[in-house]
């Protein structure tokens, strides 16, 4: 594995378990991105400092700290001032539009999502973003 | 408000007082005008009859001049005659001038002052020879005549035979010394210069003046003329002075008869001033009357209510009103000034709204006031909510009013609370539900790609080239992948049926807000037609898309909702033939067409079809699955937009609906 184009990674934030599996699955067994999981924002924080990823796959709504507030967090630091966001939300297509909340974030997926799929619009996202 | 009724009670006692003593004055003015118009009348009445009478006095007075001056011509006459004519002659002549003046008691002649002759003769003859030397009383006369030789009346003097008599003498000059006499029966002259006449209607009488005035003695008529204010007229008779007097037979009596038009026309008028001050007095209650009942009305009122008048200036307001403005209580007096008012409530901290920025909230609440229009709201230190209503009145006063919306106010806050809640519970419900079901499909997607677990790969690998348990493997993973699939699709039901119901409870409780842009509707069709054409071909349908360039003001995701719904719809419900759809510009208005060669709807269920829950009989609801509710939001959303929605169909042949909106910005 060593030899082929290094993987693109992805750092997802979520706190529901099984989502956290069904996207690892979804990206890792379908697509092919390396992602790294945490089971809240905090925990992300203190730990992704040695990390470098190519993308960041956040939660919206999550106990302690929301994704839009990870985000502003992680956007102070130079090193993920550019890195591409994508949230991802059970709320319904039409109340997310347009929310203020969300920043510089490429876009939102809405849950549920298809896991099949997942990978490619990641992708696309990502061909889109400068 | 017992206070108010004693004084009412007081004022209705003064006003009746009042009546009262206007009532008494035009019956006092009446009476003293009646009299003294009686006595003006009266006055004018006496002095018309007394200068009637004057004027018959002075006929008298020249008349009776001109008979003693026609007499004395007579006596100067007889005396000329006298002188040369016989004693036999004298007596002719005298009984001439007896005859034809009956006035004439007797004539007589003397010559050298003694009486030559005298007629009647009898009973006079003891006259003849009188030597008037003997009485020096009548010598003075009879020289007086001979030295002026004009007549010398002497008398009136009272006569032997009884009454009055006038005696005129006449020289004759010579040296006779003749004179002539003439005795005259004075009652008689007086009669006959008219002072007897119509002894009915007057009385006359006269009288010899003396020195004092006073009167002398009465020489005809009766003294009691005298004495009864008479008329007066004076006759020189020689060195005498005759007075006249005259008066009504019934005394100085004046006709009454204007009195009766006096009193009635004073009476009719003194009627109509108390029918006039009645009127008024009745105006003047009324109006009063009308005051009260509307000052009660306004007073009565559940709001409060003020006037000012042009100036700004309070006229009046209700107890309700000062109760609103309790803090600038007061202030509020007639002839307060509204800002007065305003600034004392605000320094009382009345107006919550104005912390702070005082000077400015005042500079608008003046504003509004000066050129109210509609209704403003404002809220009281107490939490309580104000309606002030205000119009400018055509004398230009301000007329407010003022509502208590407390009630109403903490309703609507409770209703926008329940609204708010039941959005909130709407989108946590939302959330609540989608996040299970995320799990659910994810899952389900994986397992109906099997193959995707390494666990499945490794297991394979494990099996290798056993055909048996390859095939055992096999049969397996076909269960699992069939039974997935199943799932899958159930899933995804639930989640569309998710999103309708909570599309519909938020479009139902018009908790939607639609993000208007330009839309180009004919590019939102192809790409759908590009979307669901595989769909169709699955079905064998061919679906046509037909769209000339039309944009409309909307919001293209709920745009997209809607034909997304009608077109899933078309293919749902068509076996056979085509979905057709097609937009055009007509006159004004974007018009989309959605026509398919579906099984129809019935005539009946056509006005039904875009009820909520409703679907197009119970054997195609077990063949179709929907939530029944995608026609219902479809009508809301087009209704949203400003559009309608129709549909027209054939049953067994096709159904066609036909949305229109209008085109805000007609392309140029």
């Amino acid at each position: 594995m060593t030899n082929m184009i290094k993987k693109k990674q992805v750092v997802h934030v979520d706190d529901d378990e099984n989502i956290l599996s069904i996207t690892r699955m979804a990206l890792e067994l379908v697509g092919d991105f390396e992602v790294v999981q945490f089971g809240s924002a905090c925990e992300a924080l203190e730990q992704i400092s040695d990390l470098m990823p190519d993308l960041f796959l956040l939660d919206v709504m999550m106990p302690e700290m929301s994704g839009p507030e990870f985000l502003a967090n992680i956007r102070k630091r130079p090193e993920f001032k550019d890195t591409p966001a994508v949230f991802m939300t059970a709320k319904a297509e039409s109340q997310v539009q347009n929310s203020p909340d969300f920043g510089d974030a490429l876009a939102c997926i809405t849950k549920p999502f298809d896991p099949l799929t997942l990978h490619e619009k990641l992708n696309a996202l990502l061909c889109q973003s400068p | 408000m017992k206070n108010r009724q004693e004084t009412l009670k007081q004022r209705k006692r003064r006003h009746r007082r009042t009546v009262s003593l206007i009532y008494a004055a035009i019956v006092l003015l009446g009476v003293l005008s009646v009299m003294l118009m009686d006595r003006a009348i009266v006055a004018q009445k006496l002095e018309t009859e007394r200068s009637a009478i004057q004027r018959s006095l002075n006929t008298i007075e020249f008349r009776l001049e001109r008979l003693i001056e026609s007499y004395s011509h007579m006596s100067r006459s007889l005396a000329v005659a006298q002188s040369f004519e016989a004693a036999s002659e004298f007596q002719t002549l005298a009984y001439l001038l007896r005859n034809n003046n009956p006035s004439v008691i007797n004539i007589a002649r003397s010559k050298n002052f003694i009486i030559t002759d005298v007629h009647p003769t009898q009973p006079n003859h003891h006259l003849l020879g009188y030597n008037y030397r003997d009485h020096p009383e009548k010598l003075k006369s009879v020289q007086q005549a001979l030295d002026t030789k004009e007549t010398v009346i002497v008398g009136p003097m009272e006569l032997v035979q009884g009454g009055f008599g006038l005696l005129l003498r006449n020289a004759q000059p010579g040296q006779d010394n003749i004179v002539g006499n003439v005795v005259l029966d004075f009652e008689r002259v007086l009669v006959e210069a008219g002072m007897g006449s119509q002894p009915k209607v007057f009385k006359a009488s006269a009288r010899v003046s003396n020195d004092q005035g006073t009167g002398g003695n009465v020489i005809f008529g009766a003294e009691s003329v005298w004495n009864s204010d008479p008329v007066r007229a004076n006759v020189s008779l020689g060195d005498t002075v005759l007075e006249l007097a005259k008066i009504p037979a019934g005394g100085w009596q004046v006709d009454k008869s204007h009195r009766y038009v006096l009193v009635l026309t004073t009476g009719v008028l003194a009627l109509i001033a108390f029918l006039g001050v009645n009127y008024a007095r009745r105006l003047i209650i009324e109006r009063a009357e009308a005051r009260r009942h509307l000052l009660n009305a306004i007073e009565s009122v559940q709001d409060g209510f003020v006037i000012f008048d042009r100036h700004d200036r309070m006229v009046m307001c209700n107890t309700r009103y000062r109760d609103y403005f309790e803090a600038s209580r007061d202030l509020i007096v007639p002839g307060a000034r509204f800002e007065d008012i305003l600034r004392e409530g605000v320094r009382h901290g009345l107006y919550p709204k104005a912390a702070g920025r005082e000077e400015n909230w005042i500079a608008e609440r003046l504003e509004l006031h000066a050129n109210p229009h509609g209704q403003t709201e404002i809220e009281l230190s107490d939490g309580s909510w104000i309606k002030v209503s205000e119009s400018k009145t055509s004398n230009g006063s301000t007329v407010g009013i003022r509502t208590d919306i407390t009630e109403l106010k903490t309703a609507l806050q409770t209703a926008e609370m329940a609204m708010r809640s039941k959005s909130e519970f709407i989108n946590n419900m939302n959330h609540e539900l989608r996040t299970p079901l995320s799990v659910v499909l994810g899952y389900v997607a994986f397992l109906a790609k099997v193959e995707i677990y390494p666990e499945y790969q490794a297991l394979k690998q494990a099996i290798g080239s056993d055909v048996k348990l390859s095939h055992l493997l096999d049969k397996f993973t076909d269960v699992i992948v069939k039974q997935a699939t199943i799932s899958e699709v159930s899933g995804k039901h639930l989640l569309d049926l998710i999103n309708s119901v909570l599309d519909w409870a938020k479009l139902s409780s018009d908790n939607v807000t639609l993000n208007l842009e330009n839309t180009e509707l004919d590019t939102l069709l192809n790409n759908l037609g590009v979307e669901f054409g595989p769909v169709a071909e699955d079905k064998g349908l061919r679906l046509e898309v037909f769209a000339d360039p039309v944009s409309i003001d909307g919001d293209s995701l709920r745009l997209r909702q809607i034909f997304m719904n009608l077109i899933n719809n078309a293919i749902k419900f068509t076996e056979t033939g085509y979905v057709r759809v097609s937009l055009s510009n007509e006159s004004g208005l974007a018009k989309v067409v959605v026509e398919d060669t579906g099984e129809g709807i019935p005539n009946d269920q056509l006005d039904l079809i875009f009820d909520r829950f409703s679907q197009v009989d119970g054997v195609q609801t077990q063949r179709q699955t929907g939530t029944g509710l995608g026609l219902a939001i479809t009508k809301n959303l087009v209704e949203l937009h400003g559009g309608s929605i129709s549909v027209t169909s054939v049953y067994g042949q096709g159904s066609k609906f036909q949305v229109v909106f209008p085109i805000q910005n007609a392309p140029v």
